[in-house]
C-alpha cells in the first residue's frame, strides 16, 4: 500500500483499470469520506449512504478503463459518479422528504467543519473552511440555486418552478455561481 | 446543438441538474468537441470541491472490506497486472517447505536451510517487486506512447488550426475582393447607364446638329441669294445714275405672262436683267440667259426665280454691251451647258431697240 501513496490520482486509476486492488484501496482511502459524506448528507440515511459508497467504488473498479481525462480529473469523475448515484436515489424516493425545510436549512454547520479526518485532509487541495467561505461569498440567489441543484438534487427546471423564476434566470445564476466559485478555488490553489 | 447552446447547459450538467434528454444532448456533443469537454473538466473540478462544504464523516471500515471481496480484476488485465487476484504467484511458500524437507538432519543443514528459505523469501519479494516494477514500466511506456500519440494529434490539430486560420484569411481577402468587384460592377453599371444616356444625347445632338447644319446651309444659301440681290440692286442703282443707261423690254411668247427687262449701257460690260411671271420649273430644268455677238450666243448664267416667278440677274459679259446685238432667255436641261438648245425661247429682244432711261 505504501508504494501507492506517492502516486497521483491518474496513475492510480491506470492501475485500477489494470485490476490492481491495492490501487483501488488507496484511491478509496483518499476519497471514500467525500463520497460517503455527500451521500449521507443528501440522503440522510447512513445505510443507503454505505450502499452507495460501495456501489460507487465498484463502479469505479469496473469502469476505470473508460475514464476520459479530457472531461475531468479522477476525483471530479468519481464525485460525478457518486453525485449521480445519489441523485438517482433522491429522485427515485420521489422527494419524500420535506424539501422546503431542507432548502431553508443551513447546509454548512460551521461547528462541524473542523471535525475532519486529518488523513483524508492530506490529499485535499482545499479545506472545508475555504469551500464554505467561497459559498458564502456568492449572492444569496446564486448560492440557493447551486445548493438546490447539487445537494438537493433538483433539476434546473424544477428549481425554476419552485422559485417561480424564469428558466433562463436559473441558468444564468448557475453559470455565474460556477464562474465565481472557480475563480475563488483557483486563487486558493495558487496560494 | 452548437457550442453556445451546450456552454449554457454545462453548469447544470456538472451539477446533475439537467433532464435526461438534455444530458444526452450534452454528452453527444462532448464526444466530438474538445472545447466543451475542457469546459466540463473545469466546472466539474469546481463542483467536486462542493462536497467539502458538508460534514465530513469517514465511512465504516466494513465498506472497504465488502468492496475488496467484490472486486475481481477485469479479464483483459490479467496478463499485465501481477497484483490482480488470481495472478498472485504463490509458489514461494512451497519452495520453503521443500527446502525444509531436504534439510531435516544436521543443524548446519537446518541453518543452511533457514538461510536458503530466507533468501528465497527475499528472492520472492524481489520477484514481486520486479514484476510490479515491470508492470509500472509497461504502464509508463504505455503512457509515453499515449503522450506521443496525443502530441501527434495536437500537432495535427495545430496544423488544422493553422489551415483553418489561413482559409479564414483567404476567405476574408476573397470577400474583400468580392466587395471590390461588386463596387467595380456597380460603377460599370452606372457608367454604362451614363454612357447610354450620353449616347442618346449625342444622337439627339447629332440630329440637332444635322438640322442646324441644314438650317445653316439654308441660311448661307439665303444669305448668298440676298447678297446677289443686293449686288444686283446696287448695280441697278448705279446704272440708273449713268447718263447713257438704256432699258430694253423683252418680248415673250404669245399668251405668256412673263415679262423681261434689261438695263445696260453700251460702253459698260455690266448690266441687269429682271424677269417676272416666269413659270416655275422642275429641278431638271432651268432658265439660262444668252447674249449674241455676231453669230455666237454666249451663256451668261442661269436666272433663278422665286415662287412668284420673279428673278433678277447681274450680267457680266466679256465685252462691253455695244459688242452684243441680242439677248434671250431659254429653258434648258440642267445637264446641258454652253450651247442653247433653242427648243424653248421664253424671252428675247434686240439691244438696238432699247430706250434711253438715263437722267
Amino acid at each position: 500500500m505504501g508504494k501507492y501513496e506517492s502516486l497521483g490520482d491518474e496513475n492510480l486509476l491506470t492501475l485500477i483499470a489494470h485490476g490492481d486492488k491495492d490501487a483501488l484501496e488507496c484511491f478509496y482511502e483518499r476519497y471514500a469520506t467525500s463520497v460517503f459524506s455527500l451521500a449521507r448528507y443528501m440522503l440522510r440515511d447512513e445505510a443507503i449512504a454505505e450502499e452507495i459508497t460501495q456501489e460507487v467504488f465498484l463502479a469505479l473498479w469496473q469502469k476505470a478503463s473508460t475514464f476520459n481525462p479530457q472531461r475531468g480529473s479522477p476525483k471530479g469523475w468519481l464525485m460525478s459518479i457518486a453525485h449521480h448515484r445519489v441523485i438517482d436515489h433522491v429522485r427515485s424516493a420521489k422527494r419524500a422528504r420535506d424539501s422546503t425545510d431542507r432548502v431553508a436549512r443551513d447546509l454548512f454547520n460551521l461547528h462541524s467543519l473542523y471535525q475532519v479526518d486529518t488523513e483524508d485532509e492530506a490529499h485535499r487541495s482545499m479545506d472545508r473552511e475555504e469551500v464554505v467561505k467561497a459559498l458564502q461569498t456568492l449572492p444569496e440567489a446564486q448560492r440557493k440555486v447551486v445548493l438546490m441543484s447539487y445537494f438537493e438534487g433538483y433539476s434546473q427546471s424544477e428549481i425554476a418552478q419552485m422559485l417561480d423564476q424564469p428558466l433562463g434566470t436559473v441558468k444564468t445564476r448557475l453559470r455565474l455561481a460556477i464562474q465565481k466559485l472557480r475563480a475563488i478555488f483557483n486563487s486558493s490553489m495558487v496560494q | 446543438m452548437v457550442c453556445k447552446d451546450i456552454e449554457d447547459l454545462i453548469p447544470a450538467y456538472v451539477l446533475d441538474a439537467l433532464s435526461p434528454e438534455e444530458t444526452l444532448q450534452v454528452e453527444s456533443h462532448l464526444e466530438g468537441c474538445p472545447w466543451c469537454s475542457a469546459l466540463v473538466r473545469e466546472q466539474r473540478e469546481v463542483v467536486a470541491n462542493l462536497v467539502l462544504g458538508v460534514e465530513q464523516v469517514s465511512p465504516p471500515e466494513r465498506i472497504l472490506a465488502r468492496i475488496m471481496e467484490e472486486v475481481a480484476p477485469p479479464p483483459h488485465s490479467r496478463d499485465v497486472t501481477p497484483t490482480a487476484p488470481g495472478r498472485q504467484p504463490r509458489r514461494r511458500p512451497v519452495s520453503v517447505l521443500t527446502a525444509f524437507a531436504y534439510a531435516a538432519a544436521p543443524i548446519a543443514l537446518l541453518l543452511l536451510g533457514g538461510v536458503l528459505a530466507f533468501t528465497l523469501r527475499t528472492s520472492g519479494k524481489m520477484d514481486d517487486l520486479k514484476e510490479t516494477n515491470q508492470a509500472l514500466t509497461e504502464q509508463v511506456a504505455g503512457l509515453q506512447r499515449g503522450n506521443v500519440t496525443l502530441s501527434q494529434e495536437l500537432a495535427l490539430l495545430r496544423d488544422g488550426s493553422n489551415l483553418v486560420a489561413q482559409k479564414v484569411s483567404e476567405l476574408t481577402e476573397l470577400n474583400e475582393d468580392s466587395s471590390m468587384v461588386a463596387e467595380v460592377a456597380e460603377k460599370v453599371n452606372r457608367l454604362t447607364e451614363g454612357n447610354d444616356a450620353v449616347t442618346a444625347e449625342v444622337f439627339e445632338l447629332s440630329l440637332g446638329n444635322e438640322s442646324l447644319s441644314q438650317q445653316m446651309d439654308d441660311l448661307t444659301a439665303s444669305g448668298e441669294q440676298l447678297l446677289e440681290v443686293l449686288r444686283t440692286q446696287r448695280s441697278m442703282i448705279y446704272m440708273l445714275t449713268l447718263p447713257d443707261t438704256r432699258a430694253l423690254n423683252l418680248e415673250a411668247q404669245e399668251g405668256a405672262t412673263s415679262q423681261g427687262s434689261l438695263m445696260f449701257s453700251f460702253d459698260k460690260q455690266r448690266s441687269v436683267f429682271v424677269a417676272t411671271g416666269l413659270e416655275p420649273l422642275p429641278p431638271t430644268r432651268r432658265y439660262d440667259i444668252w447674249l449674241r455677238k455676231g453669230d455666237t450666243d454666249f451663256n451668261l448664267g442661269s436666272l433663278f426665280i422665286d415662287e412668284t416667278g420673279w428673278g433678277v440677274a447681274l450680267l457680266d459679259p466679256d465685252h462691253t454691251m455695244a459688242e452684243y446685238q441680242w439677248i434671250g432667255v431659254t429653258v434648258e436641261s440642267t445637264s446641258r451647258f454652253q450651247q442653247p438648245t433653242g427648243e424653248e425661247l421664253v424671252l428675247w429682244g434686240y439691244l438696238s431697240s432699247a430706250d434711253s432711261v438715263g437722267p
